[in-house]
């Protein structure tokens, strides 16, 4: 990796924002994070991020509209979107796939280590 | 012994076992207890109309007795068409009124005998009571019509079919049978006079097969039945016909001989259709069953997926902040930075410890087994009660910097009635959420560290008419309206994610609407953005049935 990599992370736990923030610093990522939709939608728009991880369970909002939204718009329906979840169930993963995200992850099967690099290997 | 007695003979018999079979019928709603008086009725007309074609004198009184047998028919009719396939019960005001006019007739025909039909070998001639006789019959029979169609629009598939065949039968029945019996008597025409009842049985007999339609093997019944009653009839008629003593003995023993096979044949048919409307019934319960079962277990296995998400959240902080202590991360951060992650690993420690003891509640409602005994629910002392709750916040809210305290705690407050153990269950979750969602300095979460005002966290005990409201108020973030309708609703429907995330375990308030529903209680919410959230629980002040929580879910899933 010669320069930064931009990741938004979209998640509105502040104990997981800070551990995947930290982490994700560390590792020399430029962080970007969304709590909500519309944070989100505006933030993968104008900070133009490389990859966009995504949580599905955000306050009174489903994750995967937002994936929809981010697949709608010409501007950032092509930055690779990993979802980023703790729900696990074969007709969410499905879903999730089909809308356009390139990986679904469930979090608590990997450690920030390991999801760092997930992301690495979908950058390369 | 002519022909009419025969067929009025045979006519009687198929009534008589129609009667019977109606009798075995193991529930008998109002319209079969109706159909029963019918028979009986025409029963009675039948055996008063072979006096009457035997009679040599008196032959007003038996003309005007088969008259009065078959005065009630069409006000039966009427009131069959009215009570078939419903639930109500007999409108006593319209069963009343309609019986005025057959029982006007009836008097008149007692004290005016005369002047009802006279016949003697130059004719026939008609009293004002025949006519009241003949426009009462059409009359009632018309309503009935019009009363049975409507009934059959308003049906539909078999029990239209089951309707629409007892109208038409009527039809042609009723109208054979007023023809033959009184209208063509008017043009001096007695040739199909004693073959009125006869029509009748048209009526009786679709009405017993729809009456028992719902099983068509009940059809084939009707057909043994009124067989074996046409061989018992002609053995009979055999016998009646005997010629000799030596003759009469024989068939008279070979007709009771086939008599007590009939009744055997008979009793044998109808224990089968008693077995078989038993084992449907049964078929139908655990169809009924089965469907429940399915329910409870699509229930149970979104339970567990939203159960293990829940879990897995503040398992997913534990190991990632392990893992990077493992990997030598956490060093690479400034000490503050490091001071956050270990309170985010007691924080998410605590968190998961409660999510589980909500899962073992949570299960324990939904557990087929359990079930709150009334025996078990008391009057609580709302005072003691609470400030035990209270007590056992003291060491979050201290942390946090919340007042929590129980309103009016000076003044006397209204006793709880219910089961002290999930009560405390309910008011603690709710205290908890209030916390959670209430601002204080001493948490690390960014948005609580937004605020600057002091945590208030107030529950009060209050008695409204036959309820006692516990409520409890914060000052916190409060909700947004559009998730207040979601909050309570039930946790095993929430396939869509949204409607699941709660910052706690998401099982709360599950648990919190349960166990107040288990009391016949009723719990919401009002909140302000920003201004806070008062939760209410209302409370009857005692309960009339036995409190079944788990009853309670069950129907709450259809």
């Amino acid at each position: 990796m010669t320069e930064s990599k931009r990741i938004l992370l979209v998640e509105d736990d502040p104990d997981q924002i800070l551990v995947y923030q930290s982490k994700f610093e560390l590792e020399g990522f430029i962080l970007f994070v969304a709590d909500e939709m519309k944070k989100a939608i505006d933030s993968a728009l104008h900070d133009k991020p490389d990859l966009i991880l995504l949580d599905l369970l955000l306050k009174n909002e489903n994750g995967l509209n937002v994936l929809t939204e981010l697949k709608k718009n010409p501007k950032t329906k092509d930055i690779p979107v990993i979802v980023f979840t703790n729900f696990d169930t074969e007709k969410t993963k499905d879903e999730a796939m089909e809308l356009g995200a390139v990986k679904y992850v469930v979090k608590a099967q990997v450690t920030p280590t390991e999801i760092t690099q997930i992301i690495k290997d979908i950058l390369d | 012994m002519n022909a009419i007695t025969i067929i009025l003979a045979l006519t009687a018999l198929v009534e008589i076992s129609i009667v019977f079979l109606i009798l075995s019928k193991p529930k008998k709603n109002a319209a079969d207890n109706i159909f029963i008086f019918w028979n009986v009725f025409i029963i009675a007309w039948i055996i008063l109309d072979i006096f009457y074609s035997l009679a040599d004198s008196n032959i007003l009184f038996w003309s005007n007795a088969t008259y009065i047998s078959a005065l009630l028919l069409p006000f039966l009719y009427l009131h069959f068409g009215k009570m078939f396939l419903s639930k109500k019960d007999i409108n006593k005001k319209w069963f009343f009124t309609s019986a005025v006019l057959p029982i006007v007739i009836l008097i008149l025909l007692l004290v005016d005998p005369t002047n009802m039909i006279y016949r003697d070998e130059s004719g026939s001639s008609f009293g004002y009571i025949y006519f009241l006789y003949i426009f009462y019959m059409v009359v009632y029979f018309v309503i009935g019509y019009v009363i049975l169609f409507r009934k059959s629009l308003s049906f539909r598939g078999v029990k239209r079919r089951q309707v629409n065949i007892i109208f038409y039968g009527s039809l042609i029945a009723s109208s054979a049978a007023l023809v033959s019996a009184l209208l063509l008597p008017l043009i001096e025409n007695y040739s199909l006079y004693f073959f009125s009842p006869a029509f009748t049985l048209i009526l009786s007999v679709c009405i017993t097969y729809s009456v028992f339609k719902h099983h068509l093997f009940d059809v084939k019944i009707i057909t043994t039945e009124i067989f074996s009653v046409v061989i018992v009839l002609i053995s009979l008629v055999n016998v009646l016909l005997s010629q000799s003593r030596a003759e009469f003995i024989l068939k008279l023993g070979l007709f009771i001989g086939v008599s007590i096979f009939t009744i055997l044949l008979i009793k044998g048919v109808l224990n089968e259709v008693n077995t078989r409307e038993k084992i449907s019934k049964m078929a139908k319960s655990l169809k009924k069953a089965n469907v429940e079962l399915q329910k409870l277990d699509k229930a149970k296995s979104e339970f567990i997926s939203i159960a293990s998400h829940q879990l897995r959240t503040p398992i997913s902080v534990i190991k990632g902040v392990a893992s990077m202590m493992i990997e030598g991360d956490l060093d690479k951060l400034p000490e503050d930075k490091k001071d956050r992650f270990v309170k985010s690993l007691w924080d998410k420690s605590c968190k998961l410890e409660s999510i589980i003891s909500d899962i073992l509640n949570a299960t324990e409602m939904t557990n087929s087994t359990y079930r709150v005994k009334e025996e078990k629910a008391e009057l609580i002392d709302s005072k003691e009660f609470i400030e035990k709750i209270i007590n056992d916040f003291q060491a979050v809210v201290q942390e946090r910097n919340i007042d929590l305290f129980l309103k009016d705690a000076d003044k006397p407050l209204p006793k709880i009635y219910g089961q002290r153990q999930y009560l405390q269950e309910a008011v603690g979750n709710l205290i908890d959420n209030a916390i959670k969602y209430t601002p204080s300095t001493g948490t690390s979460s960014e948005a609580r560290d937004r605020r600057d005002k002091k945590g208030v966290v107030s529950v009060s005990v209050t008695k409204e008419k036959n309820n006692v409201i516990i409520s409890i108020e914060d000052n916190g973030i409060g909700i947004p309206k559009k998730e207040i309708a979601g909050l309570f609703r039930k946790f095993a429907r929430g396939s869509n994610a949204r409607d699941m995330y709660t910052d706690g375990s998401g099982l709360g308030l599950f648990v919190v609407k349960e166990i107040v529903k288990g009391h016949y209680g009723k719990v919401w919410a009002e909140s302000k953005v920003g201004k806070g959230t008062k939760f209410f629980i209302s409370l009857p002040i005692s309960h009339h049935k036995k409190i079944n929580i788990k009853e309670h879910i069950i129907n709450d899933g259809k």
